[in-house]
């Protein structure tokens, strides 16, 4: 695995670098901004880097705004990046998560647990990288996916992956959990409709429905993913939550097919009851840490 | 896969180039002391400077008083910038600290 590692202090470039090396297979690049760190990019052939590590706190462009624009970068959709840095309040966690991070590092890190997250992250690319535009990439994109699949979805405000969310949720204070509310979405008859869809029309109703959810939210602090088997979880703020109305299912109920975009309204009427969802009630959960 | 000593001595190394730049991060610390509550906004930025490269670094290269001590310092001076204040005497008494703990790694390492 190649490496990126952008940090402006170099005595952490330097621990990173001799960490990677440590581990064996790997190699690590190095920039101290993110300027730096993009112009290494566009000067390498795509794909040339499978992971990336990103300080938050550097002169000029920061990591979390770094994580954005690589995000938008079609070959950088998938490429795990960690968050590494001496930032840990909440504020940078929710927003490097947000911005597209998969997992966050809090310096100082003890030298097994940055090898441990690379391996993660290592897992994470082996299982999620195609080179876009490949044969790879393309059935990604329109194979079905397996119904259990947490597959990845893109452009949705606030939308992780699973494992992220697994990563983020450790990252909270004990009073933070004390005031975190998980919400759960499922697709009634998920696996019927899963199995009267092509693999593009299933795709296209998941990801119909993480829009709404993530609309109707979207005044709310939250971070959220698709779990597989027509299932989202929601991490909510508790103290975000003002008005009740907006939980109510009827402001869930919007995606009918006629407000999607052209590509997904086929599979809206297709199977014509994507917004099927049941109750949030039904699962609200206090998270509560574990001890 | 390297031995755990490889990437010990490695982190060795690293740690004798991180305690040559303490030299000018005391500077930096040391300049602000001088300067006390008529500091200009210059001197403070590198005073901070200095202090969240230590703490950054320091706790992963086996200096964890000096890491905690540099954290410690780069709230303070933080916190009174932020409030639109001059570092007052708990900000100075903590850069006085962490020149202290840096005389001390550097005393404790030489030679």
């Amino acid at each position: 695995m190649h490496i990126l590692a952008v940090d402006d202090d170099p005595i952490i470039l330097e621990i990173i670098v001799e960490v990677v090396r440590s581990m064996g297979d790997h190699e690590a690049s190095i920039a101290e901004s993110a300027m730096e760190a993009i112009g290494l990019i566009n000067t390498a052939p795509v794909g040339t880097y499978d992971c990336c590590l990103l300080d938050i706190q550097m002169p000029g462009t920061d990591g979390i705004a770094l994580c954005k624009m690589l995000r938008g970068r079609k070959d950088f959709r998938s490429v795990p990046i960690v968050m590494l840095t001496a930032m840990s309040d909440k504020r940078y966690v929710d927003a490097a998560f947000a911005a597209g991070a998969n997992d966050y590092i809090v310096k100082p890190f003890e030298v097994v647990e940055l090898q441990r997250r690379i391996r993660q992250a290592e897992q994470r690319a082996i299982r999620t990288q195609a080179v876009p535009g490949s044969a790879q990439a393309q059935a990604e994109a329109t194979g079905k996916p397996d119904l259990a699949e947490a597959f990845h979805i893109f452009d949705v405000d606030n939308l992780i992956d699973y494992p992220a969310l697994e990563n983020y949720l450790p990252l909270l204070s004990q009073p933070t959990l004390y005031n975190t509310v998980a919400l759960g979405f499922h697709i009634r008859q998920a696996a019927e409709i899963h199995g009267l869809c092509s693999g593009l029309q299933f795709r296209g109703l998941i990801e119909d429905v993480a829009e709404t959810i993530s609309d109707t939210l979207r005044s709310q602090e939250f971070l959220m993913a698709y779990a597989g088997r027509g299932t989202f979880l929601c991490v909510v703020q508790e103290n975000t939550i003002r008005r009740r109305a907006i939980w109510s299912t009827r402001s869930i109920s919007t995606c009918k097919g006629s407000t999607c975009r052209s590509r997904r309204r086929m599979a809206c009427r297709s199977v014509s009851a994507p917004a099927a969802l049941s109750g949030f009630s039904a699962i609200r959960t206090t998270l509560w840490p574990r001890v | 896969m390297r031995e755990p000593a490889g990437i010990e001595g490695a982190i060795a190394g690293i740690r004798t180039r991180f305690l040559g730049r303490l030299h000018g991060h005391r500077d930096a610390l040391a300049a602000l002391g001088e300067a006390a509550q008529n500091a200009t906004p210059d001197v403070v930025e590198a005073a901070i400077f200095a202090a969240h490269k230590i703490a950054g670094s320091a706790r992963m290269l086996g200096l964890p008083t000096l890491g905690e001590v540099a954290f410690q310092t780069e709230v303070q001076l933080t916190d009174d910038r932020d409030n639109g204040l001059a570092p007052g005497s708990g900000s100075l008494t903590q850069a006085e600290a962490l020149i202290a703990e840096i005389d001390a790694a550097l005393a404790g390492h030489s030679g």
